[in-house]
Parts: structure tokens; sequence; C-alpha cells
């Protein structure tokens, strides 16, 4: 046990600490406020949302997200009419500005997690692996929040 | 044992505790910043209308049976055109309505909400009970065949049609987003749009139901 504790111990902090993306060093992304909307067991899809700090002098473009509780990850956007009528565009990207904030929220751009392999029970995390063109590979944790 | 035990406790402490702090100082287990001004009357309610569209319908409810709206006389009704595998506004549209009750207290007693599926193929009244009963609201899911549900939309001018967006998560409907506000004689008050606040979409049901009184 407390070898297992030695080990284990400097682990989980150091996934924990890469986890809850800790502010970055200047000249990268971050990502914060990721959350996972909580949806009905009987839904098999649902949505992620998140705030993507660039801070840095180099645009950068989302490339591809993926998920272990999901079949796959899309990225979509969203457009309401004036007569109220709402119209989803997949995206093949989403760009994020040099030195920008990008919002990924309700009714906007957002992350579409399909095939939901397990429910979406409200407090837990749902790691999220999103790829950036030059910035390369980061874990999310989104937390699934009821809202 | 008992030492393993207690070591295992104050593992289990530990970890929590440091769960605790990290969360803390990520600030992920923060509330979301939300405008709290605590100044609801602020917030001007617009009057309700009266339009001269919107009539009944008959569909089938989540429990297979015929409903007809009419049945819905007495009661201020929340009307909207969705479907279960729409993933981020059909869910934000339950939220809101949710939040929407929440303001009501107990004059929400006097207000059902209908969602029509525009997603007759996928959304048989099995789904549909299955997908609803989640929200816990005052709640009728109707869904029917392609020619009622059209027949339900037109009444409303609520467009609803099925994407030429391909996607993994199936057929995508593009469909209008606005909540109708029926009153208790069954006549359109309002129509909501999707960036309407819970509290306006509150204080203009509010309107509605006091004008019995």
């Amino acid at each position: 046990m407390g070898m297992m504790k030695q080990a284990f111990l400097p682990i989980l902090s150091s996934f924990l600490l890469f986890a809850c993306s800790t502010p970055p060093e200047p000249g990268s992304l971050s990502v914060s406020d990721a959350w996972v909307r909580a949806v009905p067991p009987a839904s098999g899809i649902t949505a992620a949302y998140m705030t993507i700090l660039n801070d840095s002098e180099v645009a950068d473009t989302l490339v591809s997200v993926t998920c272990d509780v999901s079949r796959v990850v899309e990225m979509h956007a969203v457009e309401v009419t004036s007569e109220g009528a709402m119209r989803m565009h997949r995206l093949k990207s989403i760009p994020v500005d040099a030195g920008g904030r990008l919002t990924l929220a309700p009714g906007g751009e957002h992350l579409m997690l399909i095939g939901l392999q397990q429910p979406m029970q409200v407090g837990v995390y749902v790691p999220l692996k999103m790829t950036f063109r030059k910035s390369g590979t980061q874990l999310v944790m989104a937390r699934i929040r009821k809202e | 044992m008992r030492d393993t035990e207690t070591h295992m406790v104050r593992f289990g402490r530990s970890v929590s505790l440091m769960l605790v702090l990290l969360l803390f100082a990520c600030g992920v287990d923060s509330p979301p910043v939300e405008e709290v001004d605590g100044d609801v009357q602020a917030v001007e309610i617009p009057e309700p209308n009266r339009y001269e569209f919107g009539s009944d319908f008959v569909l089938t409810d989540q429990d297979g049976k015929p409903f007809d709206t009419a049945s819905l006389r007495g009661s201020a009704v929340l009307l909207f055109f969705g479907y279960t595998h729409c993933p981020d506004a059909c869910p934000t549209t339950l939220s809101r309505l949710n939040r929407v009750y929440d303001l009501l207290g107990e004059e929400g007693g006097d207000v059902r909400t209908v969602y029509v599926t525009v997603d007759v193929a996928r959304d048989t009244s099995r789904r549909l009970k299955e997908y609803l009963s989640y929200y816990g609201l005052p709640i009728v899911g109707l869904t029917g065949t392609q020619e009622e549900v059209d027949f339900a939309a037109g009444e409303y001018g609520a467009y609803h049609k099925v994407s030429d967006e391909v996607s993994e998560a199936g057929p995508l409907f593009d469909h209008t987003l606005l909540v109708y506000l029926i009153d208790a004689e069954g006549v359109l008050r309002y129509l909501f749009q999707p960036g309407e606040s819970p509290e306006v979409m509150a204080g203009v049901i509010g309107k509605v139901l006091k004008e019995r009184r």
C-alpha cells in the first residue's frame, strides 16, 4: 500500500493538474469552462461547450476532437434566421485568431458528441482530446452539467 | 488489516482534499458567471399580443393515445417544435423552460408544455416518453404522421425541413425555435424568440395568467 501510495499520488496529481488546464505559458492555446450538457439516457447525442483562448501571435485551427464516451465528435455552427428558424452547419475546422478568444456556446458553435456510450451523469468529467493544427493535441476535461 | 483500512481512509482523504483544492484552484467548480443584480424588476416585460393564427390539432401523445390540443383549455400552454436527436437547440429550449417553471413557482401549475416532434420517423411515442420524462416538466410529447405534424406546424408557421448537412448524427432538421404562448382560451399570445431570457418568458406568462383573475 505504501509503495502504491507513493507511486500513485504524483501520477494522480500530475494528471489532475494537466486535466484542469492550468494557465498556459504565453504563446499557447488554453481551454476553460468546458462543459457537456446532461441529456436523457434515452438520448444518444449531446453537445460540449467551452472557451478557447489563443494567447499567441499565431492563428490556430481546431481540426479534430475525439472522445472516449462518444462514437464520434463533430463540429457544428448554428444559425438562427430572422424568422426564428435554426440551421446547423457542420464545420470541418474552427479557426482561433491570434490573440483571440473563441467561445463555443449553446445556440452557436459547438462540439456534437454523437453515439454516446454511457449515460451523461451530472458532475462527471468527459475527456475531450482536441487537436489544433499548430499547437497540437491537448486533453480537456469537460464537466457534465444539467442546464 | 485495521492498519490498512486507516491507511486507505487517509489516502482517500488526501486524494479528496487534493481534488477539492485542485478543482478550486482551476475554478472548475465555480458557478457560471451570471449578471445577477438581484434586480428582476429591471427587466422590462413586454405586453402579450393576440395573434389570429394558430389553431388546435390532434396528434399522438407519449402514451400512444390521441391528443387534441383543445383539451388544454383552462391552462396556459407553451408549444414548441423540436426533435430528440437535436443536440444543441432543443435541449437548450428545454433547459430554459425548466428555468421558466422555477421562476413561475406555484403559478407554473397552470402552465402546460407541448413538445411536437418534427422527426416523426425516429420520435415514436415511446421514445418521446423516455426522453421527456428526464426533464420532470408538465410536458406532453406529441408525434404523428408526417401529414399530421406538417398540419400542426403549418398552423403555427413553424418551419421544419430535413437539413442537407451530412452528419454521423443521422438526419438533422432545420426548424423554428420559437416557443408559442397560448392562453387558457386557446388564443396565441406571444412568440418567444430563441434568445429570450427565462425571466422575460416567466414575466409574459405571468401577465397572461393574471388576466384570468
